[in-house]
């Protein structure tokens, strides 16, 4: 009952932008977590932000819905692939889950390059693009200013090799921007069959545990998809039964 | 006993027969029993002989049921005897009765059209006895076994043939075990030969569960006076899976129905047999179950069950070491709706890795529901050292019989926990795992992105941004070519250089004098003097001489003391080549001079 009355108390302020992310955050301070995580859920209708999601994935985390929380930890990391927290605490969760993360399918990238990719969010990545062809604009024109030939010179081999750093931070803000675009990794939220073919009268190949991810390729009608398994290989399941990142 | 009331049964229709013969006016046969119980069945046979029948009509019966008739029969016999062949054939026409009273009763005339004439058979007299014991059951298996070889040859109506259900219980509690039982009735002489269901049963709000039916539920009843055959086809344990008044859906059965086939006639019934099976629907009544509710305070530690348990609770390893798997195993045993209990809930300390229950299930299908055990196995791992009070579980359920709920507390003992095999740290660190818990949430202030804003590269804004940078750029270099050719003429460049230039010349000046250089001192100097002067004034070299020097000194503003020393060291520069060489001091200050003059000219 005190917490129906403290949720409607709240409930006004909740159309007020700024200070709706502060209620939402002194609910699940106060424990209310249903009440925070209803809250950050009417935020993300809105707009998307890293903090929120990881905000709404503690919150599910705490209320033990562990395949939802994994959901919002993935989605924040989406967003913010630099955020530490919110990495810590998926690793927690899918420990928790007893299950392990999957990479299936990686980008042509290796792990190092990975690591360097998800440093900076896509749009800090951007951000690098830009100041990377400022200084190659201004190598250029100093190169062609300068009189000098030893100061054209250096002006030249600067304009290059800035050159390549552009051609760099550009291929990783590309790389950056499809791993958000990306929609092919899923969420298995409950117990779920995985078949040799998108029916129910194949084969199964076993059940998937809730908190796991995945990678599809494949999507047949409405219902099923294609999942890639750890082992190297594929199988069907039901759709209404995993959520996207 | 019953041998001998089989002799005198058959006896009497020796008797009959033989004191029926010359009573006959035609060729009309009665066969019947003179004596018959009053719970018995009897068979009275009119047997034509060597004439085409062409009908049977029998008198409507007051004192008799009339169970079966008339069914007719033809038989036909070949003899060589001494070389003479013979034949008979025989028509015969059977009625099954059932006697309604203790008495003497008559049967009266049948009449039948034996080839277009009108003949009647005699009437019969028949005494109805008491049921005698010893010869009821005997009696009364040997009529339902003669009546079942005769076949009715009419079509079968729905009062000779029907389904009916019953329940074991029509008031019930929901997810409480009921029997419905499926008996096809059938009239003594139908000769039923298959019984099956039309379509798959659908029974909504009821879980049914398919009852093993044993071959000898065959009984017979008594209802409005008709004797029938009654045969519990299906039985079905079904759970009411909400309360209310719950419709039982009606079961369609096809039943097969072998007849005779008057169409045919004689000779190829003969050969082929007379009988035909037929196929008749018949399905059951809807019948209506009043399902009570569970009584409404439904305490929170209701498993779901309904009927009659008891559960008991074993903590497996009651000694633990910390990283194994310890063991609790839970059982329920009784019956009722043993497949929908729900596991109970067991609570354990915060630092023990939990894992799913699993759920065993040994239970047979029976009349009060599904009979046996349930187990429930609770795997878990301690990581710390300690003893552990593992807290009692309550389970409820709902007694049928005392229509109450039942509490049962299931108590662990304590459990102990020693250190593991595994190394300390090993423990402590999987410990601190255990321990683990997530970071804090971030409290700041968010600027929620539209998803399309998460990502720009690439968009049209990019692209805007980097042209732009790119014009700037472009203009940047532009204006400042121009503004650079504008503001920076030849002349002024050149003289800036000619006074580096000139300090060059002059550090090799001074190289001479500390003996680096071979080259002359004077002709170095003078060559520096020279040279400044070119590229500061832009002289030519071919016209050059003191007087346009002094002149373009003049012009540049240079003060005349500068000019005249400027000479002045020039001269000394050309004399040197004739004058005796001067000292180093002497050129020292020469040297010093020519500096001096020079910074002097620059600034």
């Amino acid at each position: 009952m005190k917490r129906f009355l403290l949720f409607i108390l709240m409930a006004p302020l909740a159309f007020v932008l700024p200070a709706q992310k502060q209620v939402a955050d002194s609910l699940y301070i106060s424990q209310h977590y249903q009440e925070a995580a209803a809250l950050y859920e009417a935020m993300l209708v809105e707009g998307t932000d890293a903090g929120v999601h990881y905000n709404l994935a503690n919150a599910y985390f705490r209320m033990n819905e562990y395949p939802r929380a994994v959901l919002h930890y993935e989605r924040a990391l989406k967003v913010a692939p630099n955020h530490a927290d919110a990495r810590y605490n998926l690793d927690l969760c899918m420990k928790k889950l007893g299950v392990a993360e999957s990479y299936a399918d990686e980008l042509f990238f290796s792990t190092i390059c990975r690591n360097v990719l998800f440093s900076l969010s896509a749009n800090e990545w951007m951000m690098c693009c830009y100041f990377a062809m400022a200084v190659l604009l201004v190598c250029i024109a100093a190169f062609c200013l300068v009189s000098s030939v030893r100061m054209k010179k250096l002006c030249f081999l600067a304009s290059l090799l800035t050159c390549i750093i552009v051609i760099v931070v550009n291929a990783f803000a590309y790389n950056a921007k499809e791993a958000y675009l990306a929609t092919e990794r899923i969420v298995i939220m409950q117990p779920v069959v995985v078949y040799e073919g998108p029916t129910q009268q194949a084969k199964s190949l076993g059940q998937l545990t809730p908190g796991a991810t995945y990678t599809i390729d494949i999507q047949h009608g409405e219902d099923w998809i294609r999942l890639l398994l750890s082992d190297g290989s594929v199988g069907w399941c039901e759709r209404s039964a995993v959520e996207f990142i | 006993m019953i041998q001998r009331d089989r002799l005198k049964f058959i006896l009497k229709i020796l008797v009959l027969t033989i004191f029926s013969i010359p009573m006959m006016a035609q060729q009309v046969k009665v066969v019947a029993p003179q004596m018959v119980s009053l719970d018995e069945h009897f068979a009275i046979r009119y047997v034509v002989e060597n004439a085409d029948v062409d009908g049977i009509q029998l008198p409507s019966l007051t004192d008799f049921t009339l169970l079966s008739g008339p069914n007719s029969s033809t038989s036909q016999s070949y003899s060589f005897v001494n070389g003479k062949s013979s034949s008979t054939r025989s028509v015969t026409f059977t009625y099954i009765l059932q006697p309604k009273e203790k008495g003497e009763f008559a049967i009266p005339e049948a009449t039948l059209r034996v080839e277009g004439k009108t003949v009647q058979a005699k009437a019969i007299k028949i005494q109805v006895v008491e049921a005698s014991q010893a010869s009821s059951s005997a009696n009364r298996q040997r009529p339902s076994r003669r009546q079942r070889q005769v076949v009715q040859s009419r079509d079968i109506t729905e009062s000779d043939l029907f389904v009916k259900v019953k329940p074991s219980r029509t008031k019930v509690y929901e997810q409480e075990a009921v029997v419905l039982t499926y008996s096809v009735y059938s009239k003594l002489g139908v000769g039923l030969s298959q019984i099956m269901l039309a379509k798959t049963p659908d029974f909504k709000d009821l879980l049914a569960h398919d009852l093993p039916v044993s071959e000898a539920d065959v009984r017979v009843e008594d209802i409005n006076g008709e004797t029938y055959k009654v045969t519990d086809c299906l039985k079905y344990v079904v759970f009411p899976q909400k309360a209310g008044e719950i419709t039982v859906t009606p079961l369609v059965f096809e039943c097969q129905v072998v007849q005779q086939n008057p169409a045919m006639d004689l000779i190829d019934a003969f050969f082929n047999g007379n009988m035909v099976s037929k196929v008749y629907t018949r399905s059951t009544l809807p019948l209506k179950l009043n399902v009570q509710e569970l009584p409404a305070i439904k305490p929170k530690e209701f498993v779901g069950g309904v009927g009659d348990m008891q559960f008991s609770a074993e903590l497996v390893t009651p000694k633990l070491r910390a990283n194994e798997m310890g063991h609790i195993r839970i059982m329920a045993k009784g019956h009722g709706n043993m497949k929908l209990l729900l596991p109970p809930k067991l609570e354990f300390p915060a630092d023990f890795d939990t894992y799913e229950v699993k759920i065993t299930e040994e239970l047979q299908l029976g009349m009060n529901g599904h009979n046996g055990t349930v187990i429930y196995d609770f795997n878990f791992v301690p990581y710390n050292v300690g003893n552990y009070e593992l807290p009692s579980v309550v389970v409820a359920y709902f007694d049928t019989q005392a229509k109450e709920y039942r509490f049962t507390t299931l108590s662990l003992p304590s459990l102990v926990v020693k250190p593991g095999v595994h190394s300390a740290s090993e423990v402590v660190g999987t410990a601190v795992d255990a321990k683990a818990d997530i970071r804090t949430i971030h409290q700041e202030d968010v600027k929620l992105l539209k998803p399309e804003d998460v990502a720009l590269w690439g968009g049209w804004s990019y692209w805007m941004i980097h042209l732009l940078m790119l014009l700037l750029a472009v203009v940047v270099i532009l204006l400042s070519k121009r503004w650079i050719a504008q503001h920076a003429d030849t002349s002024s460049r050149l003289r800036r250089r000619a006074g580096r230039a000139a300090s060059k010349r002059l550090q090799g000046v001074k190289a001479v004098l500390e003996g680096k250089s071979e080259a002359d001192f004077y002709q170095e100097l003078q060559s520096a003097l020279y040279a400044y002067v070119i590229e500061k004034y832009g002289l030519s070299k071919a016209t050059l001489n003191k007087v346009e020097i002094q002149n373009c000194l003049e012009k540049a503003g240079v003060s005349s003391d500068n000019i005249s020393l400027y000479i002045k060291l020039l001269e000394e520069c050309e004399y040197a080549c004739f004058a005796p060489a001067k000292d180093a001091a002497e050129k020292q200050c020469i040297y010093e001079q020519a500096c001096n003059l020079i910074n002097s000219i620059e600034k």
